[in-house]
């Protein structure tokens, strides 16, 4: 069902591990901004 | 023009069945489904609007319980705000941003897939509320203590689908920054982008720092119904006061979340049909960055009636009051981007103009409402609601229908029809300003909110807004008939569609491929952006 | 043509200005705010005047370049487009210029906001509490405090379907069973807070409004100009009951203040004694239905049907036809939404209610409640 994704000359292994890197740190920001919020009120 | 001939596209067949839209990550089709989802919420909330509007036709209560009214307006807003205008955006960025930069898809396409099926589960929850017992939420899309808290059955689904509606758009952001910052064509500088796409990377780091407060603030709503905690209860030592403030650092933020898209098509579409560049585009850049890095210092003026202590009072009402410069700059650029261009008005561009005018009127309420002393009288009352309708219907989905209509012969490849477009444009502006231009009248005189009833010294204006209403719910329905009418067929658009575009989208195909940009274009200062 | 265009603009404007001047327009088109009686209301209206003023001002210049550029920058009259897309002149002055007329428009507002925090040294102060669905005001020094709530013709006729014209009714959900009476000229000091949920309170002929909010008490001030009657609206969303709590104030010379006090004081110490009474199921009856119909018909409805899911029936109830001292107990104390009435009502009204409600619709326990039993089950 899935479909075959060839691989485009864009999207080299180099970009797609910098993708993973930005993702995850944009990711720790939210919940940091989720955690700080519920600390600053205790 | 490469992208035509490419031998990569021998394998332009496109997956079928149920299949291809469930594990989509083709960033057209996720792109399609948000705007069909936001298309029929746009519908559903748009009935809760018409539920409202024959309910306060008259003085009296004629159709609905207190109760019922009260969920009505609460589900009104959460449908209008996280199911339509923020879906409809997101649906066009992923439409537009990749083949705006030159890019094949989204940075995170599997990711991309899950943002968008999390909205039709979240939404179940929400309108699922309606069948138990207790009802539907009707403390207000604001959701405040005490109040919140003495929702019935609905309250956890209420929390969870909030929950879930602030990680598709969390999501979403990350993966619109992702792909912006990693995978733009070579040549495709940060300052050759089109507007849309920097309106949009400036929403989405909006999106990353509010929607996990927001999270925040209903988690301790959660904790303090079910698990015994007192955040928001002065009896236990907090403060209903508190959640306000958590909320509004979200919420100020959240309604330039709203704006910015819609402002950044605003920014494609008049250059276009002006047939000369936008005005000042360094500026258009630092004037958004303005307006959201400010937004995050003048949540307050939605509680100026709390009893802040007087420097608060006077900081927010300043901090409010700047506001006006960065947004006045973009509307004086856009009419600068006119004077003296050679217009045509084409649907885009009437959409376009009407949401300069009325996003105008909206933002002198603003100023109006940004004067502490003066909010005093109108905090709660229809002068609020004239406020934010204006900014949010003529402004922001005037703007996203804007946007539509300029990108649908590009997504079809066929042109919609001129004729109905121009029908729903006007009878759309006249019944708007019908509808909530009373509004501005009602809150003066002294009409509160959020009320199902009211004495007979109101009824006049609220008879002219509901004719208003019920006309604009109606013509909407021009605006479906018209786009399964495009998408079925009509004058076979060509690539550039319209004579004053200019920008990578409309080097490609109209309709285009479901593979573009595999290969990167060159880009150069002068296929950049209009 | 172009001749007519602008004539047709002026007439325009010359309209809107003058529906803008008519601060007394007739009621039912009513346009404005109001000036109101007191210095503060007087001076948030001149801050508003002056703020729409202006804005309209940019308006029409903001809007009139657009309307001259779309009739005569367009393709169809054979403009030719120009390509200038900067102008560092141009962006300079619409940043400054609008900062000064911002900084303008912040210095009269600091004014009046400053002069709005000024409660000190007033003459008498009034407690202002607000309940679901209800205010309670206290006069503290005076030793007085009652409940304000919906006149009964208005909720009456405020019914799903009641078929009641509301323009029979006179200031349909304005009025109220027992009106705030304050002194004119006299400083009165306004302190707002709430029972449950976050209320608001506000007169817009006072000039403000204030958020109402559980532990909190908020400090205003108003000194009325003017005796007359002055209508208001609970303004923070606090349930179904949101509509239906409106605020009237009272403006009275000092005299008549003076003796309203007294009225009420001795009206109160009579009402204090009727609970050592002895009541008749009849006299209980009568009454009840009066409390019911005021406090208890808004959730449990006029028919004793109740909201199903909601709000329980007491026609046909367990608790109605059970045990008195149950019945008792349930309303004194409350459970889960319904508030405790003992905090709220005398012994007598609950003792009336209570009869009431066990003896009618399809209730028929035949027994009555006395005032003494409620004071015992508190």
């Amino acid at each position: 069902m899935v479909h075959e994704h060839k691989e485009t000359p864009a999207v080299t292994p180099e970009v797609a591990a910098k993708n993973r890197r930005l993702a995850i740190i944009l990711a720790l920001i939210a919940a940091a901004f989720y955690a700080g919020f519920i600390l600053l009120n205790m | 023009m490469s992208e035509a001939v490419s031998h990569h596209d021998h394998h332009d067949h496109k997956p079928s069945g149920m299949g291809r839209w469930l594990f989509s990550t083709n960033h057209k089709d996720i792109g399609t489904m948000y705007l069909i989802f936001a298309l029929t919420m746009l519908f559903i909330g748009g009935a809760m609007a018409m539920v409202i509007r024959a309910e306060l036709f008259q003085p009296g209560l004629q159709f609905v319980t207190p109760q019922f009214f009260n969920s009505m307006t609460t589900v009104h807003a959460l449908v209008m705000i996280f199911g339509v205008v923020m879906p409809a955006g997101v649906g066009l960025a992923n439409w537009m941003i990749p083949m705006m930069i030159g890019a094949p898809d989204m940075a995170l396409p599997r990711m991309n897939n899950m943002s968008f099926w999390i909205l039709p589960f979240a939404f179940t929850l929400l309108l699922s509320t309606f069948f138990m017992p207790g009802g539907a939420p009707a403390g207000g899309w604001t959701l405040y203590p005490p109040l919140v808290l003495q929702t019935g059955a609905a309250f956890p689904f209420l929390i969870f689908a909030i929950h879930f509606l602030g990680i598709s758009s969390i999501l979403g952001a990350i993966n619109i920054i992702a792909t912006v910052f990693n995978m733009r064509a070579p040549g495709m500088t940060f300052m050759r982008l089109p507007l849309f796409v920097w309106t949009w990377i400036i929403t989405a780091f909006l999106l990353i720092a509010t929607m996990p407060v927001l999270a925040g603030a209903v988690t301790m709503l959660l904790t303090d119904k079910f698990f015994g905690t007192s955040f928001f209860s002065a009896a236990g030592g907090g403060d209903p006061v508190m959640f306000q403030h958590v909320f509004w650092f979200f919420g100020h933020p959240e309604v330039y979340i709203l704006v910015l898209p819609a402002f950044g098509i605003i920014s494609q579409v008049i250059p276009t049909f002006s047939r000369k560049p936008l005005f000042g585009y360094e500026s258009m850049v630092y004037a958004t960055a303005s307006i959201a890095f400010l937004s995050f210092f003048v949540w307050a003026h939605h509680m100026f009636t709390v009893g802040m202590p007087l420097t608060g009072e006077l900081f927010f009402m300043y901090a409010t009051m700047s506001i006006a410069v960065p947004t006045g700059v973009k509307i004086f650029n856009w009419t600068a981007t006119m004077w003296k261009g050679a217009m045509s008005f084409e649907t885009p561009m009437l959409f376009a103009i009407g949401v300069v005018i009325m996003f105008s009127i909206g933002g002198f309420s603003g100023l109006m409402m940004g004067i502490t002393p003066v909010d005093f009288q109108y905090h709660d009352t229809y002068f609020i609601v004239a406020h934010f309708h204006y900014v949010i219907v003529p402004g922001i989905l005037f703007g996203l229908i804007a946007g539509v209509y300029f990108w649908l012969p590009k997504w079809t490849g066929h042109m919609y029809d001129e004729k109905l477009g121009k029908l729903h444009f006007w009878l759309s502006t006249i019944s708007v300003n019908m509808l909530f231009f009373p509004m501005h009248f009602l809150g003066l005189a002294g009409m509160p909110r959020r009320i199902p009833d009211y004495n007979v010294q109101f009824t006049e204006w609220n008879m002219v807004a509901s004719i208003g209403g019920f006309v604009f719910g109606l013509s909407q329905l021009i605006f479906l008939y018209l786009i399964i009418k495009c998408v079925r067929g009509g004058e076979k658009a060509n690539d550039q569609v319209w004579e004053g575009a200019h920008g990578l989208e409309w080097t490609l195909p109209s309709p285009p491929p479901y593979h573009t940009f595999t290969t990167p274009p060159k880009v150069t200062e002068a296929t950049a952006h209009s | 043509m172009f001749v007519n265009k602008l004539r047709n603009c002026l007439t325009g404007i010359v309209s809107l200005v003058s529906f803008f001047w008519a601060g007394t327009a007739a009621a039912d088109w009513k346009l404005n705010l109001t000036q109101g009686v007191t210095p503060i209301s007087r001076q948030v209206y001149d801050l508003h005047m002056l703020i729409l003023w202006i804005v309209t001002i940019i308006g029409i210049g903001v809007f009139g370049v657009i309307f001259w550029s779309i009739y005569y920058h367009r393709k169809s009259r054979g403009a030719v487009p120009a390509q200038f897309h900067h102008s560092t002149v141009a962006e300079f002055t619409w940043t400054i210029i609008p900062i000064l007329i911002l900084v303008g428009m912040a210095i009269p507002a600091t004014k009046t906001l400053v002069m709005m925090e000024q409660t000190g040294d007033a003459d008498i102060t009034v407690k202002i509490t607000g309940y679901q669905w209800k205010w309670k005001y206290d006069y503290k020094n005076e030793g007085i405090g009652f409940y304000s709530s919906l006149a009964q013709d208005s909720s009456k006729a405020s019914a799903l379907r009641s078929n009641i014209d509301p323009g029979t009714v006179s200031n349909y959900l304005l009025d109220v069973d027992k009106p705030l009476v304050l002194p004119v000229n006299k400083k009165v000091r306004l302190l707002t807070t709430a029972h449950d949920v976050i209320h608001a309170w506000w007169v817009p002929d006072l000039g403000w409004k204030r958020d109402a909010i559980p532990g909190y008490i908020n400090d205003n001030w108003a000194i009325i100009e003017k005796p007359g009657v002055y209508r208001g609206q609970c303004t923070e969303l606090c349930g179904i009951g949101h509509g239906y709590m409106p605020i009237v104030v009272k403006a009275v010379p000092e005299k008549e203040y003076l003796a309203w006090v007294e009225e009420t004081k001795l009206a109160q110490a009579a009402a204090a004694g009727d609970s050592d009474k002895e009541w008749s199921a009849d006299e209980l009856k009568a009454k009840g239905e009066e409390v019911y119909k005021n406090t208890c018909a808004v959730c449990h409805q006029a028919n004793g049907q109740g909201v199903p899911g909601t709000f329980p029936a007491l026609d046909g109830s367990a608790i109605v036809n059970g045990a008195l001292a149950d019945h008792i107990d349930r309303v004194v104390h409350g459970k889960n939404l319904m508030p405790a009435f003992g905090g709220q009502l005398s012994d007598t009204d609950i003792a009336a209610v209570i009869t009431y409600e066990r003896n009618t619709w399809g209730n028929h326990t035949g027994d009555a409640a006395q005032p003494k039993d409620v004071k015992a089950g508190r």
